[in-house]
């Protein structure tokens, strides 16, 4: 009790001090459950919150896939057992009525989007690993993270409120686009939904914006000593760059959610002009609806690197701690971080070649497009080099990092496709593009999620996960991601957001391949069922952790207690004197970031880049401190 | 019921599985050793990673030849540019791919984890990364200077004596027209569009016909669609209170529920109908204040472009020969999309876009072509023939627009230059059909002239050349 008083002294006066209320006494040790569980302000909790709410939406996301994939895989079967789910919305012949089938397809991509791989995904890791991994006792302010994830609460209660709505929810694509998403009379999800989904969406960039405040206030001020900017995990450097990313693209769409709003609502014209429908020409004038999709693709396009930026990083992590190698190239995986990070708000226009722009303009996006894909090519053949003459312990966390490089190698090389805008006459809104999102964005983001939860759950829970379950996941995803993703590129003449293409001839030719894909589809869903019974059950049930420092890691996460209270470190923070990648150096299996830098290192640069280490070996028994 | 039974008996199945796995990841804590256990998980998963890998490799090229639609042929002229572009670029990526993929599984199968295996500290080297900048940088500049030339060609300016054609897409239809015989499409506005004018073109008499259709005409007999709307506003309450009486006074519940529906639909119809009224007389005072004498002056020649412009009901083109595609929006974004020609652009609400492209194969070229073609081998329900025997080339919208977006389909025909010419001299002009309906008083002067045009006339060209000169 007496050591306990200690420590809690101890945090309340290195915590930052704004950030504890008043009546959060200092005689007052046992935190109510509400204050512990609910409305905590430990970024460990928080993380957890995050996660939680990440994998709900995961399965409802993924769920409706599974719902609108049998309806394209089986346009003419009799659905009507999905009745008592979707009650109206199946039409009298047994089909997922055209319009419901576009509000799945919208809010499968919204979920998917910002709420699991957004928030699920940097909501999740940021909040737990950089306080952990920089050697803070937690956020910069806690109290605003806090707010982070009640924001996202309510912005998740908001759009789920939206599917009860008797016109139902939005329905015009993730992508919101105008006039569609503008006018009650072009789509029934046009009548409510979509200014419940604007609403959420709002909510929803709050969020964002005070979690990467947080984010990077934290990072650039609450190092520990000597955890200078180079010295930082990768994981760190991606996130925080993700925050910078979020923190400038996202109240464009803000300002662009809050436009249409307006010209949904109070008869403004941002994104109208001359249009006749239901019957009657409206009076708007002069507006845009290309301008809408600027002010989007601004966010739109950071967003896809919102999203896998930190899946690079966890992934960097976990290949190098499992090989036992540092990760090669780390300065050039910073560069390239960053050239991503600039690059990414320059080349918005190429997911509007197709739009009537002015093609001189699409020739520069071009340009720059493929520009993006060099520092994205660094990254690979650095991931690559990383696993070369390690020694690679193959557990599940492992796993899903080499499946994350295989998916990102596979979806990104589709990019170069796209990114040339001559092909993209042909591929525009076929399911060629969303093969590549997919695999590049979507499935990818879900391996570095998956490969972080496998490898820190024993830090965030005290326990193991089930290995074998683990690994019947990994194998049934990756099977099943590739079955899905992989042939759907062959379907480049397939338009997208189709319900069914019987209407046409032309794509007769791909029913039999559109239902192999659904039956994928749903396996796939079932193999995820299992890593959501094994996280759950795990959590209570798991093997307990017995080492402190189960993979032998370099970070500090990993120098706190099995169970890391409010404030992380029992003691004072460690303070740390080298890279977070000394693996395989100095013939010792890992140097831990806390130990002193020795004299050969001081004399030779601490980041040695030696390739023989036998020889540094021995010279290393003379040096060693 | 037997869906429970199943249901149960695969949670069972699933309980045992677990406990299975359970059960084996205890023996091996149990074993010990954790290090032995490793190397032998290591060596099992990184086998099954690198067959994984090679599967999938030969998935790839067998995938590629059964799935890809490489057998359909292309039908335009930058349909082969492209087409060349996507082939230079498929090679170019899949070398990335397979190789990358390769070393990926091949370093995870050589250097599993092994007890006693030291890893190598091989933090960076400034050589390998140059290089591998460099290298993509490289490729990358080929396909990006390869693909702006293609680029300037496709979305370059058209011939002059490109056949013109427009596009209009609407919820959930297409609907297009040809300029006629002056080669001009006529101007159009949106605020004019009427059951007799779905395109909005604008000439003197769509004006004046669309302000009697909103304002409504005493001397023509016309109501005009605002008194409509007033006059259904003063009734709307009386009938919604004769409503609420009744279901005040009806006690079936079924019988309420339907008469609450009425209401519902009632009230909502209250709610707006203000709105209606506004628009159609904001719509009538955007005509008044455009279409002025001054306005007729200054536009005379372009408000003469209409007459002649004819709507077919599905697009023929001559083969071999430009054709520029203006594409119009009336609602939301749509996107005309003609698969085997490579052929897509997005229709904007009040933005005109455009698409060049040179159609290369007839329609009955394609028909021989798609007859040995196994996917064209079906029969249709309720058909006898297959599918390739009644093949027209189909145009399709790309650019999500509602729940009719999958059923926007439209046809096109590609013939010869001659068996094109023929059907345009044959198409009425839309005005033909329509002029004698229209709600005008200055019409009677035009009227006879119209009338003697035979709806098979040929020379329909020549009769809106005398309705113009009779202005
Ligand atoms: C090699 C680099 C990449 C290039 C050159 C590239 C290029 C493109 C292009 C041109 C499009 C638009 C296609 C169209 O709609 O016609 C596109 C779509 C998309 N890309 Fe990429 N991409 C790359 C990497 C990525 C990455 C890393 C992500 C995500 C992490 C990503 C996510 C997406 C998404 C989500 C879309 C589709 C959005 C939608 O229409 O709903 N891409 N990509
Ligand atoms: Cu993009
Ligand atoms: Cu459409």
């Amino acid at each position: 009790m007496s050591q306990e008083t200690t420590i809690k002294e101890h945090l309340e006066t290195h915590v930052t001090d704004h950030d504890h209320d008043h009546d959060h006494g200092h005689h007052d040790h046992h935190q109510s459950f509400i204050s512990k569980y609910i409305f905590s302000t430990d970024h460990k909790t928080i993380a957890k919150q995050f996660l939680v709410t990440g994998i709900i939406w995961a399965i409802v996301g993924g769920g409706l896939s599974v719902l609108f994939r049998i309806q394209l895989g089986y346009p003419d079967a009799d659905l009507s057992w999905m009745k008592p789910l979707l009650g109206k919305w199946i039409t009298p012949e047994g089909h997922i009525a055209p319009e419901f089938y576009n509000a799945l397809i919208t809010m499968h991509g919204t979920i998917l989007v910002f709420f699991v791989l957004t928030a699920g995904l940097s909501g999740t890791f940021s909040n737990y690993l950089i306080p952990l991994m920089i050697g803070a006792r937690d956020m910069a302010s806690g109290f605003i993270n806090m707010l982070s994830y009640w924001f996202f609460f309510l912005s998740s209660v908001v759009m789920a409120v939206s599917f009860f709505l008797a016109t139902g929810p939005a329905s015009g694509g993730w992508t919101a686009y105008p006039p569609l998403n503008a006018l009650p009379a072009a789509a029934s999800g046009s009548v409510a939904g979509v200014d419940y989904w604007l609403v959420s969406i709002v909510l929803f960039i709050v969020s964002v914006l005070l979690g990467g405040l947080n984010y990077i206030t934290t990072v650039i001020n609450l190092r520990t000593r000597g955890m200078k900017m180079f010295r930082l995990p990768l994981p760190i450097w991606a996130f925080f760059l993700t925050a910078v990313i979020g923190l400038l693209s996202f109240p464009v769409l803000l300002s662009a959610g809050v436009l249409l709003l307006f010209d949904r609502n109070l008869g403004t014209s941002f994104y109208l002009d001359q249009i006749y429908i239901g019957g009657e020409a409206l009076a708007n004038a002069g507006g845009s609806p290309i301008l809408y999709q600027h002010l989007f693709w601004f966010l739109g396009h950071p967003e896809v690197y919102i999203i896998i930026l930190p899946a690079m990083g966890i992934a960097s992590e976990v290949l190098s701690v499992h090989s036992r190698k540092p990760i090669f190239g780390y300065t050039a995986m910073i560069y390239s971080l960053l050239a991503i990070a600039v690059l990414s708000f320059i080349v918005w226009a190429h997911h509007m070649f197709m739009t009537g722009m002015n093609p001189f303009i699409g020739s520069i996006f071009v340009i720059f497009t493929l520009i993006i894909a060099v520092p994205s090519a660094v990254k690979v053949f650095n991931w690559l080099t990383t696993l070369w003459r390690g020694n690679i312990k193959l557990t599940p966390p492992m796993m899903f990092a080499i499946g994350f490089v295989s998916l990102f190698i596979s979806g990104g090389v589709t990019g170069i496709f796209l990114g040339n805008s001559s092909i993209d006459v042909e591929l525009h809104d076929t399911y060629f593009v969303v093969a590549h999102f997919h695999l590049v964005m979507g499935v990818a983001a879900f391996f570095g999620m998956f490969a972080g939860i496998y490898h820190w759950f024993p830090k965030m829970f005290g326990r193991h996960m089930n290995n074998t379950l683990s690994y019947i996941h990994f194998w049934g995803t990756i099977v099943c991601a590739y079955l899905i993703f992989f042939p759907m590129h062959w379907e480049y003449m397939l338009p997208r957001r189709y319900p069914t293409h019987a209407g046409f001839d032309t794509f007769g030719m791909f029913a039999q391949l559109n239902e192999f894909i659904t039956i994928a589809a749903m396996a796939s869903f079932a193999f995820q069922l299992i890593f959501v019974f094994n996280f759950f059950y795990s959590i209570w049930y798991g093997r307990k952790l017995k080492e402190q420092n189960p993979y032998h890691a370099t970070t500090l996460e990993w120098t706190t207690p099995i169970r890391p209270g409010h404030g992380n470190w029992p003691g004072d923070i460690p303070e740390v004197h080298r890279w977070a990648y000394d693996y395989s150096k100095h013939g010792r299996d890992f140097i831990p970031q806390t130990e002193p830098l020795s004299q050969y290192e001081i004399e030779h640069g601490e980041h040695g880049d030696e390739m023989d280490s036998d020889v540094i070996a021995h010279e290393n028994d003379d040096h060693q401190s | 019921m037997t869906g429970w039974l199943i249901f149960i008996a695969v949670l069972l199945v699933l309980i045992v599985l677990f406990q299975v796995t359970r059960t084996l990841d205890l023996v091996s804590q149990l074993r010990g050793d954790d290090d032995s256990q490793l190397e032998q998980t290591s060596r099992m998963q990184a086998i099954a990673l690198f067959i994984f890998m090679a599967l999938g490799v030969i998935g790839f090229f067998w995938s590629f030849r059964h799935f890809a639609p490489t057998n359909v042929d292309v039908a335009s002229e930058h349909g082969e540019l492209i087409e060349n572009m996507f082939i230079a670029t498929l090679v170019v990526t899949s070398i990335v791919f397979v190789l990358c993929n390769v070393l990926l599984f091949t370093f995870v199968l050589m250097y599993r984890y092994k007890k006693g295996r030291e890893a190598v500290h091989f933090a960076h080297s400034n050589k390998l990364e140059f290089f591998w900048t460099v290298v993509p940088t490289i490729v990358l500049t080929g396909l990006v200077v390869f693909g702006l030339q293609a680029w300037t060609r496709i979305m370059g300016p058209p011939e002059e004596d490109a056949v013109i054609f427009e596009m209009t897409g609407q919820q959930f239809f297409w609907t297009s027209r040809y300029p006629g015989a002056d080669g001009k499409l006529g101007p159009r506005d949106y605020s004019l569009i009427c059951a007799e004018n779905p395109l909005g073109i604008v000439t003197r008499e769509y004006v004046e016909h669309r302000i009697n259709t909103l304002k409504g005409n005493a001397e023509l007999g016309v109501e005009g669609e605002i008194a409509a709307l007033e006059n259904r506003k003063s009734e709307l309450p009386g009938l919604i209170a004769a409503l609420e009486d009744k279901i005040a006074k009806r006690p079936n519940r079924y019988m309420k529920d339907q008469l609450q529906e009425e209401l519902d639909a009632l009230e909502d119809e209250m709610d707006e109908i203000d709105d209606h009224i506004l628009r159609r007389n904001q719509t009538l005072d955007r005509i008044t204040k455009k279409y002025t004498e001054d306005y007729y002056m200054a536009n005379a020649e372009a408000l003469t472009w209409g007459y002649d412009d004819f709507l077919p009901s599905e697009l023929h083109l001559p083969v071999n020969h430009e054709a520029i595609a203006k594409i119009t929006a009336m609602d939301v974004l749509h996107n005309f999309y003609v698969p085997h020609m490579k052929v897509k652009m997005d229709a904007v609400p009040g933005m005109p876009t455009s698409f060049k492209f040179t159609p290369t194969i007839t329609t009955e070229e394609m028909k021989q072509i798609l007859s040995q073609n196994p996917a064209w081998q079906r029969v249709r329900e309720g058909d006898t023939d297959p599918v390739w025997m009644s093949f027209k080339y189909e145009v399709a919208c790309a650019e999500l627009c509602g729940l009719g977006h999958s059923a926007m389909k439209y046809t096109m025909v590609v013939e010869s230059e001659d068996e094109y010419n023929t059907w345009a001299e044959s198409q009425i002009p839309y005005w033909n059909g329509i002029a004698s309906s229209l709600k005008i008083s200055g019409f009677s002067k035009a009227a006879p002239v119209l009338k003697t045009a035979e709806p098979e006339a040929p020379a329909a060209t020549d009769t809106t050349a005398t309705v113009i000169a009779a202005q």
